[in-house]
């Protein structure tokens, strides 16, 4: 009996209510596959799963390309594919940004630019261009003749939203922190010459997963042409951006090595650090402040098997410590949090067998806290330091420390740790970001590091792109930001970080260090001295 | 290399955690056979409340212990009142699910405020310790927290083993768990008892957790993560899960072998290497005592019963197939139609969807090594992370996604088969074990090797894309999804070839029964070893997806608790059940995927929705399923057969009954309440005069006319309102008077028309020539073949109708209603043109179609010689009412019909015997005399 029989059969004998229920439901099946079919956001243009990283831009080039041209269309689909894209010409003069009101870190050199004119700020080593106007294109993915579409990462720890957040005590309404960040700037001339619109997602910084749909989300399916996290998407995943060619700013640059971000060719930004760079910089601030030496005790560094950690620990501290003459003994516990917590007693018993003095704990802080009960317990008390690897310089995840054992661990940090607590003023930057904020009827910053971090690394990571795109042509496209970066060159100021400085083949900055000291008086840590620079 | 005594002391306390935890372990089992996975957490919420009491309240520490292990007693008690004690019949595999999602929703209790301590003032002030004094052994302080495990675990131990040999509660324990069939013979108190067993684990979970407290600190609750559940399980096996001493000695044995292996390695990663190859010699060694458990089936992971098929009485139902298929149809539509449905329509939830399937692959894999071949896998989701990393270690070859599939998938089976070779020394749930070890290892140190990984960390990034022959690049995340999905199918069809081959019988012959399987000359070992492998190689597979699918990742992507997600998802699912183990993962993994829950909900909703899955439905949801069909098979059934098409077989069931059948041309009545039987393999004639009204009755019986009143019923069932085309399916056939049939067609291809309605071809199937289509047509022309050789016309295959002589066409139609295999069979004057020669011919065909296929007929015809040799009764039609009804010597007596239509010769046909019989039986009928 063919299928046409059947139903027909059925049509004439089920009972009435039967057929009108199925009948209804057939109508509705159909409806949704037609709407499901007809086009709609779900388009695969321009959705490239996996797109080569974008090759930073020649930093020493000449003038950047002055003609002027035009893409069909509102917005143009992947730079790296579409033929349309590889026909316009980037412009010579930068987009109109905002002057009058310096953006946080604003390094103050670029021009004062009506939105669409032509600026004067110097693109990337390339001279301002000539001074004819220069119409706007939908120059790339996310741009349009009259905006420009970004994205913004929202943490949601363990995908509690701010619940999560709550019980961190961080600041709940970053929505609006967002609103009044993106508002300013388009009160202020917008970016490139275009009104700045945005897409917000919520991104769990301990679900890898998750980081990878809002990565995916970010870039093929809200086509932005720029992202930018606090930290909500850490280490590995945080390469998903350039791969699928999309800018991603950052303040969890530790949580990377400096080869993904060489690897990313520039697409990856941050005013913080790279592991890397975090650990040789430690080294070298160290020594000068007498920490460790040739002549000193021998350091423990207590690491783990996390990823990417073996590779800045084995690749490249190490070997740098023991060029310096330094003697250390590297413990690596396991990265399973059950399993460390069986090794950290081992852990004491090695260093202390070892005649190890001070030592430097490079792990997740649970395993670092019970390290500490467990070295308490030891009556081992050696010197311990802080680097800003797994944030071991941020009260956030040492308040709850032992104060027998961490009282009086110094360290550096790119951060402004225990500025606060020092009770020196916000920075600069920081304030600027406060101000935007108030005068936008949003409670302002008050702690640079503490429950108004959110609040700060976003005003870093959005406007650390802002400034970028100063020295883009007006009509940039994504791939021009690392050229863009590297133009800011040394006039970046850090709200998060400090000094940053980005040049050719350098695209983290955290270039200055505080030294602080945890106290077990109010668990916190202390500014104790100037900045001073770094040398990696 | 270092060994100190320092050392030997650190890996006495630790060694003392595994063993006081070992040792609930195996008091649990002994008493319920169950591997307790919530064992940790049974006492976690005790070990904080006494924290919260001490640190946050002031409480006296000798106050708060008690109170919390009265708790802990409690939560044991109320753990196996609530749950074990409602699963003793369940499969053992399922009950330590249920353990697993009786420690997730412990865990969340654990995090309630009335629990939970003031976190920051617990880091500050510790975990409270009653002893505070302290000694040093070599470099080492023994402190009060160590000093209490040195002293209460192995006074705990010594109480537990006490108890069982010396009072009366251990003996009935003892008793219970000796045989508990037995000792409800014996009238104990059975259920007391194992509830007293719980109650005691729990106290010693609380003990445990305390005693950990101190090194613990605030992350008390996650003292059992899968890397510690082995050890205290592997240090249980060694006891052969029943021997306390020897448990409680294998734990500490390993503790001082795991700090001696990372005082001289310093290395995680090796620490763990050591541990799993010691769990792995143990539990080799231990064969001899785990095989005397397994001679008590106590390692059986419980009787794999494949879901349950249609009722045969329903199986062979013209929708059954329908009822099969449709499901698979629809959910094939959905996996195709899901990522274009509104809020799914992005490439970020392909992404999402892309991981469901994959998880759904590794389920595939659980249903072969554990579904079919019954072996226990805790660790495939481990091998899944392998096969990412080969994945991304063979990128640079730039091999097409087939060929890295069936090469990462070999490696991984490879590795899986040597995973699975302790399957030849133990099995079920203690090869659970050894599969959870390397779960544990691959994420502690595997993945963490540069000759894997070919960086300086886990971490690696697949370079390229994937690549699909005649298909190029996918380069979408929507285009991995539907090549997963893909994929997917092409598993399951696999699947579905396995299960119906005699390597899958060998599997399921060894899972059930290694040592008949042997006598049989089926290696169990070998076997057992090639499940592993075929497991390994769809999860090597589904690996390959997710490294085309994450692109970036590290080792934290495959935590060995995953792998034990994954298995809680295929025991709900029904783990034989490849549709219900995909159903499961969806619900329980797929849904807080796709939707991003946060996975604080999903850890509550996955450890109620295992509990009550658990509870509720035993079988798993695949039972729901099965029971969800029966009803409406048996609904379908109801409504559409006996309302419809014939009632095959209905006891008493007339093959043909018309009731009062009338039928009228305009005010003429061609039949005017007709009533008849035909009655199963009976020869009715239905003869008359022209005009009577035989052919009217005939066309109504076949569904050409429609009775303007009265009833025709076919096998019970009424069918005078179904079109002719139904007839066949309701096991009527018919011939026609002038059988013409199809002029213009051969006599084969008049045949494979009949033949249709049996084997029916598919147009788009037809158009693509698909091998299905190819093999039915096959089938058809073989059956075709078989018909006309049978009457005599394979010769005349292919010549065509047109072209045949009258009596060569009425073979040919007798042939086509052959081919219908009726159950009734409508004759309307056979033999009318036929020559006479060939009449007998034709008689003696009719007459072995009726045998061989034991149907009723029903037969127009007006030579009279004929009916007489051929009928059992007959009918006499005239002016459309029957005029008489009897056996052949009747109607040859019957006045009226001899008035009417026969003439006086007309008896003289009928033999003998059946005159006498029927003047007995022939009486005029009502009306008759019209």
């Amino acid at each position: 009996m063919t299928f046409g029989m059947k139903l027909r059969l059925w049509a004439r004998n089920a009972p009435r209510s039967n057929v009108l229920a199925t009948s209804a439901v057939g109508v509705a099946v159909a409806v949704a596959v037609v709407a499901a079919l007809l086009p709609g956001g779900g388009d695969d243009a321009g959705t490239a799963l996996f797109t080569a990283p974008v090759a930073g831009g020649d930093t020493t080039a000449g003038p950047v390309g002055g003609s002027e041209g035009a893409v069909d269309g509102s917005e143009a689909g992947d730079a790296a594919t579409s033929p349309a894209s590889a026909l316009t010409p980037s412009a010579g003069a930068a987009g109109g940004s905002t002057s009058g009101d310096p953006a946080p870190g604003g390094s103050g050199s670029s021009g004062a630019s009506a939105p669409g004119g032509a600026g004067a700020a110097a693109g990337s080593g390339g001279s301002a261009a000539s001074g004819a106007p220069v119409q706007l294109t939908a120059s790339d993915q996310g741009v349009t003749e009259e905006t420009i579409k970004v994205g913004f990462l929202i943490p949601s720890l363990a995908g509690l939203g701010n619940v999560g957040a709550a019980a961190t005590d961080s600041r709940t309404d970053l929505e609006a922190v967002i609103k009044a960040y993106v508002d300013h700037v388009n009160e202020t001339g917008g970016v490139a010459g275009r009104k700045v619109v945005y897409v917000t997602t919520e991104s769990d910084p301990v679900n890898a997963s998750s980081q990878q749909a809002a990565c995916i989300r970010l870039a093929t399916d809200e086509k932005v042409f720029a992202a930018f996290d606090t930290a909500s998407t850490l280490g590995v995943s945080q390469n998903c951006y350039a791969q699928r060619g999309v800018i991603l700013t950052t303040t969890a640059s530790q949580t990377n090595s400096e080869q993904n971000f060489q690897r990313n060719g520039g697409m990856l930004a941050s005013s913080g650090s790279s592991q890397n760079r975090v650990l040789l910089n430690w080294a070298d601030l160290a020594l000068a402040a007498g920490f460790i030496g040739p002549d000193k005790g021998k350091l423990g560094i207590l690491s783990t098997e996390c990823a990417p950690d073996p590779e800045a620990i084995d690749g490249d501290f190490k070997p740098y410590l023991k060029q310096k003459g330094i003697d250390y003994l590297d413990v690596r516990v396991s990265c399973d949090l059950a399993a460390a917590q069986q090794q950290v007693a081992g852990a004491v018993l090695q260093f202390r067998q070892a005649g190890v003095d001070r030592v430097l704990p490079s792990a997740i802080f649970v395993t670092v806290n019970n390290f500490l009960q467990a070295a308490e317990s030891q009556r081992y008390r050696p010197t311990y330091y802080c680097s800003d690897m797994w944030g071991m310089c941020l009260d956030i995840f040492t308040s709850n420390f032992p104060a027998a054992q961490w009282d009086g661990a110094k360290g550096f940090t790119f951060s402004h740790s225990g500025a606060d607590k020092a009770g020196a003023p916000l920075s600069p930057a920081v304030q600027r970001c406060s101000k935007i904020l108030t005068d936008a009827g949003v409670p302002g910053v008050t702690e640079q590091m503490g429950k108004d971090a959110g609040a700060v690394a976003f005003c870093d990571s959005f406007f650390l792109w802002v400034s970028a795109m100063k020295h883009a042509p007006p009509n940039p496209r994504r791939a021009d930001f690392p050229a863009a970066l590297v133009a800011v060159g040394d006039t970046w100021e850090s709200p998060y970080a400090g000094r940053a400085i980005f040049r050719s083949g350098k695209f983290n900055g955290g270039d200055d260090y505080s030294p602080v000291q945890w106290s077990g008086d109010c668990s916190c840590y202390t500014q104790t001295g100037p900045r001073a620079a770094a040398a990696h | 290399m270092t060994l100190s005594p320092d050392v030997f002391v650190i890996g006495l306390v630790t060694g003392l955690t595994y063993a006081i935890l070992a040792v609930g372990l195996v008091l649990i089992y002994r008493s319920t056979r169950v591997i307790n996975f919530a064992h940790g957490q049974l006492g976690a919420a005790s070990a904080l409340l006494l924290a919260k009491l001490v640190n946050d309240h002031g409480v006296s520490w000798w106050l708060a212990f008690p109170l919390a292990l009265v708790l802990a007693a409690g939560v044991g008690a109320a753990a196996e009142a609530l749950v074990i004690r409602r699963l003793e019949t369940a499969a053992r595999t399922t009950v330590m699910i249920a353990t697993i999602g009786l420690a997730q929703i412990l865990f969340a209790v654990s995090f309630w405020s009335v629990v939970r301590p003031d976190t920051n003032r617990l880091a500050q002030v510790g975990y409270p310790v009653p002893i505070d004094w302290s000694f040093e052994v070599a470099d080492y302080v023994v402190r009060g927290a160590d000093l209490m495990i040195v002293l209460v675990v192995p006074a705990a131990a010594a109480l537990v083993a006490l108890l069982l040999r010396a009072t009366t509660i251990g003996i009935q324990i003892r008793a219970v768990a000796a045989n508990r069939e037995a000792a409800e013979l014996a009238a104990l108190p059975v259920r007391r008892v194992t509830m007293s067993v719980w109650a005691i684990a729990g106290v010693l979970s609380a003990v445990t957790a305390i005693l950990l407290g101190p090194l613990r600190g605030a992350n008390l609750t996650e003292v059992l993560g899968p890397s510690l559940m082995v050890r205290a399980l592997a240090a249980a096996l060694v006891g052969g899960m029943t021997n306390l001493p020897v448990a409680f000695a294998a734990g500490i044995g390993l503790g001082v072998v795991e700090q001696l292996t990372f005082a001289n390695f310093a290395s995680g990663g090796v620490t763990e290497l050591a541990v799993f190859a010691l769990v792995m010699v143990m539990l080799v060694r231990q064969a001899g005592a785990l095989s005397r458990v397994r001679r008590r089936a106590d390692d059986d992971i419980g009787l794999i019963r494949p879901p349950r098929t249609l009722a045969d009485e329903l199986a062979t139902r013209p929708w059954a197939g329908w009822l099969r298929r449709g499901p698979v149809a629809a959910a094939a539509l959905a996996a195709v139609l899901l990522p274009l449905l509104p809020g799914l329509d992005t490439q970020s939830k392909a992404f999402l969807l892309t991981e469901v399937v994959i998880y759904c692959l590794i389920g595939v894999s659980l249903v072969v090594v554990t579904g079919i071949s019954g072996q226990l896998s805790m660790g495939q989701f481990a091998l899944l992370g392998l096969g990412a990393y080969l994945t991304v270690r063979l990128a640079p070859s730039d091999l097409s996604l087939p060929v890295l599939m069936a090469i990462v998938g070999g490696a991984c089976a490879l590795a899986a088969a040597a995973i699975g070779v302790p399957a030849v020394r133990v099995r079920g749930l203690f090869l659970g074990v050894t599969t959870l070890s390397f779960a544990v290892l691959a994420y502690g140190y595997l993945f963490n090797q540069r000759w894997l990984t070919n960086a300086g960390s886990s971490f690696v990034t697949l370079q390229g894309t994937a690549r699909l022959p005649f298909v190029g690049d996918v380069t979408t995340n929507r285009g991995l999804y539907y090549t997963a999905v893909g994929t997917l199918a092409l598993a399951l069809a696999a699947l579905a070839a396995l299960r119906a081959s005699g390597a899958a019988r060998r599997l399921m012959a060894v899972r059930d029964n290694p040592l008949n399987a042997a006598a049989h000359g089926v290696p169990p070992a070998a076997t057992n070893i090639v499940a592993f492998a075929l497991s390994g190689f769809v999860a090597g597979v589904a690996g390959v997806l997710w490294a085309h699918s994450h692109v970036n990742f590290d080792a934290n992507a495959f935590p060995a608790a995953t792998s034990l997600t994954v298995l809680s998802a295929a025991v709900i699912g029904g783990v034989a059940s490849p549709a219900g183990v995909i159903l499961a993962t969806i619900a329980v993994i797929g849904v807080p995927i796709v939707f991003e829950w946060s996975t604080v909900l999903v850890y509550l909703f996955t450890g109620a929705g295992v509990l009550a899955v658990v509870l509720a439905l035993p079988g798993g949801i695949v039972a729901a399923l099965v029971r969800a069909r029966d009803v409406l098979a048996q609904a379908i059934d109801r409504n559409v057969r006996a309302a419809v098409l014939a009632e095959a077989d209905a006891p008493g069931a007339p093959a043909l009954e018309c009731r009062g059948v009338t039928v009228r041309f305009g005010g003429i009545a061609a039949l005017d309440g007709v009533s008849l039987r035909v009655e199963p393999g009976e020869t009715v004639a239905l003869i008359g005069s022209n005009g009577a009204g035989k052919t009217t009755l005939m066309d109504c019986v076949s569904g050409y006319l429609a009775p303007d009143a009265g009833e025709v019923l076919a096998f019970g069932a009424p069918v005078g309102a179904l079109s002719p085309e139904y007839r066949p399916y309701t096991g009527v056939a018919r011939t026609f008077q002038d059988a013409r049939l199809y002029q213009g067609m051969t006599v084969l291809q008049c045949v494979l028309v009949a033949l249709e309605s049996r084997m029916s071809s598919g147009l788009l199937s037809s158009l693509l020539a698909a091998p299905w289509e190819r093999w039915a047509e096959r089938e058809r022309v073989a059956d075709a073949e078989t018909l006309l050789r049978r009457v005599g016309l394979w010769e005349a295959r292919d010549v065509l109708l047109a072209d045949l002589s009258t009596g060569a066409r009425r073979v040919c139609d007798v042939a086509c209603a052959a081919a219908l295999r009726p159950r009734l069979l409508l004759l309307d004057e056979p033999t009318a043109g036929v020559s006479h020669q060939e009449v007998p011919a034709l008689l003696d065909l009719v007459r072995s179609v009726r045998s061989e296929l034991d149907c009723a007929v029903l037969l127009i015809e007006h030579d009279m010689a004929v009916v007489m040799r051929q009928a059992d009764r007959i009918y006499v039609l005239e002016a459309g009412s029957v005029i008489a009804e009897g056996v052949p010597a009747a109607i040859a007596d019957h006045p009226a019909v001899i008035e009417a239509y026969l003439g006086r010769g007309a008896a003289d046909h009928a033999p003998a015997r059946r005159r006498r019989r029927a003047q007995v039986q022939a009486r005029p009928r009502a009306g008759g005399t019209r």
